[in-house]
């Protein structure tokens, strides 16, 4: 793998020089969040650029770029066609990429069809991951086989060194972009990156110290078997139902479709859905085998924590926190699944 | 390719079966072929899709017949449509019968309602090679006798050598003269030992929980049980999550499901 530098005063030549490869979005902090932004060259000083890049996990999940809320997929009778141009995404951290490569590439590409308009975009977008050196209190990857950095699953990697940026080259695509950039970046020294070591190891333990205690392996099993309603009723007994955790989820995956008339036509819409909603798992005639609010409940952790690793080996949860961070009842999905 | 584009289906004719159930003949342009126990989503124009299963035998390839029950949205605006009429229609989708199991054994296939639907299906594509079972048991319940359906084929069927047909309806009337009952009452003096044999049932959840109960009291094996478990199968492919069950989906792992991979399972009726 290949490692080099970029000085903090070189970030805005970095994301201009990543936007002759498409649109690319970067992290910008708002009200104390980090959330994605089109890059259009503004002159916005480079330390702010980089107290960014250090904030946890921009507020919208990746899935947003490559799934997108609502989008059009086919039309009748007229032919579909769409073009998807390529895009850079600057700043999912490793809970991010590994909600890409892990849960949706295992749903959208692989089974007995692929989606062709998720294919694509995997193909055209960059994806910049940047180490997490300050995990919040609602962080848990450590626990769901994860860590405050990334080391394989995007194009490049930065992270952050003694008095730069430590970009390590991860895929072909990185490589050629990187390769154009001319002067921004240089060969990274031993320095910087025992220095990015050292971040590196103290995030984890800032990690294990917010989470200290493992989750039980058989997570699975506990599901399958917690088939008590009150159960449920109780651990999600604040919920709201505002299904904020399943929107800003990047794991979450499902999509419903639905076709509009256009003209003498219909365009079909795919947009994504939330099993906390109550026509959910409706049916023709009005039958719902989801229709109480506690199945509704227990279908999440189901499908998450023993359905999606009995069929991918992996939980359908990355250990972001998004979930616990949004939710307006304050529950925290880390003492639910401590308590089955 | 694109999988949620439908191809043009026109509507060639529409049979009456009951006052609630009507079968639809379309004609799929390209043709679409199918194997038993295989679904397609049909689009009623502006209104939306829905999962159906084809009732005519898959070895039919110029036409498809799909038999309807009026439910809901989808279906009232299909209700509406008429010969001439075209569709949006998209598929296979799902795993179909595996047909080649079922040789040398006596197959009895149970419906309940409009479920028998794509148990014909089945049955018409078991009949295309007849010889190759011991027998076919087609065992059918009604509501009344205003709600069976292919009641026109009934009496063709009951020809057919090697195919022993009964029939039921909840609530009798002077015209029906056959068994009075839930479907479940014509498994009593089942002709034959269920080791020599499997069971393929379809109807709504309640009438499939109590066939699968019954089912396995006769001494079916688990694996012997196969279920046609339709949830909301809103993407067909196994991506929108709609119709999981357990670890299964059953629009890419069935619609048909043998017992013994959801057993396990406590609200698999639901």
């Amino acid at each position: 793998m290949r490692s080099l530098f970029l000085p903090i005063a070189s970030i805005p030549e970095f994301y201009t020089q990543l936007a002759k490869y498409g649109e690319t979005y970067y992290p910008r902090v708002l009200e104390r969040h980090a959330t994605y932004e089109v890059w259009r060259d503004e002159k916005i000083p480079a330390e702010e650029l980089y107290q960014a890049l250090k904030m946890i996990r921009p507020v919208e999940p990746l899935k947003e770029f490559f799934l997108g809320s609502r989008e059009r997929v086919a039309s009748f009778p007229q032919l579909f066609s769409k073009q998807i141009k390529p895009k850079v995404i600057v700043g999912a951290k490793d809970c991010d990429i590994r909600s890409l490569i892990e849960i949706q590439d295992n749903v959208y590409l692989k089974g007995v069809l692929e989606d062709p308009f998720y294919k694509e975009r995997r193909e055209k977008y960059l994806v910049v991951t940047v180490d997490c050196p300050e995990p919040a209190d609602t962080c848990f990857c450590l626990r769901i086989d994860g860590k405050p950095y990334s080391t394989w699953g995007g194009d490049l990697n930065l992270s952050f060194g003694e008095e730069g940026i430590v970009v390590d080259v991860l895929s072909a695509k990185g490589d050629e972009i990187v390769e154009k950039m001319g002067d921004v970046l240089k060969e990274a020294d031993k320095k910087e990156i025992k220095k990015r070591d050292k971040h590196r190891a103290d995030a984890e333990r800032k990690l294990a110290k917010i989470n200290p205690e493992e989750f039980v392996p058989d997570l699975p099993d506990r599901i399958e078997h917690q088939l008590d309603t009150g159960f449920w009723a109780k651990a999600m007994a604040n919920c709201v139902d505002c299904q904020a955790c399943e929107r800003i989820c990047p794991t979450c995956y499902c999509f419903l479709l639905y076709d509009i008339p256009v003209g003498k036509g219909i365009e079909r819409i795919k947009v994504l859905d939330w099993c906390y909603h109550a026509a959910y798992g409706r049916v023709g005639g009005g039958a719902n085998p989801l229709a109480h609010f506690s199945h509704r409940l227990r279908n999440r952790f189901e499908c998450k924590f023993m359905a999606f690793p009995r069929n991918f080996k992996v939980y359908a949860c990355t250990g972001c926190g998004r979930c616990i961070a949004g939710c307006t009842g304050k529950i925290d999905i880390r003492k639910v699944l401590r308590a089955l | 390719m694109n999988p949620y584009e439908s191809r043009q289906a026109n509507i060639k004719e529409v049979i009456v079966e009951t006052p609630t159930i009507r079968t639809f003949v379309l004609e799929p342009k390209p043709p679409l072929s199918f194997h038993a126990g295989q679904f397609i989503e049909l689009t009623a124009p502006g209104v939306g899709e829905a999962p159906f299963t084809p009732s005519s035998s898959p070895y039919v390839e110029e036409s498809m017949e799909v038999t309807i029950m009026k439910v809901g949205r989808v279906t009232s605006k299909l209700f509406d449509l008429r010969p001439g009429d075209t569709l949006a229609i998209r598929g296979p989708y799902g795993v179909p019968y595996d047909i080649e199991r079922y040789e040398g054994r006596h197959v009895l296939i149970v419906g309940g309602g409009v479920g028998l639907a794509p148990l014909r299906s089945l049955f018409l594509a078991l009949l295309h090679n007849v010889s190759a079972y011991k027998k076919i048991h087609l065992y059918y319940g009604a509501r009344t006798s205003k709600d069976v359906v292919y009641d026109r084929m009934f009496k063709e069927w009951g020809k057919i050598k090697n195919v022993e047909i009964r029939r039921s309806v909840d609530v009798g009337d002077k015209n029906w003269k056959e068994k009075v009952g839930v479907v479940t009452v014509l498994l009593d003096g089942l002709p034959f030992k269920p080791k020599d044999g499997l069971a393929v049932a379809c109807g709504p959840p309640v009438m499939m929980k109590f066939v699968t109960k019954r089912l396995l009291e006769l001494g079916f094996a688990d694996e012997d049980i196969y279920l046609s478990m339709e949830k909301n199968m809103s993407c067909g492919f196994g991506k929108c999550g709609h119709c999981r069950l357990g670890e299964l989906f059953c629009c890419k792992d069935g619609p048909v499901i043998t017992w013994d991979r959801i057993k396990h399972l406590e609200d698999a009726f639901v």
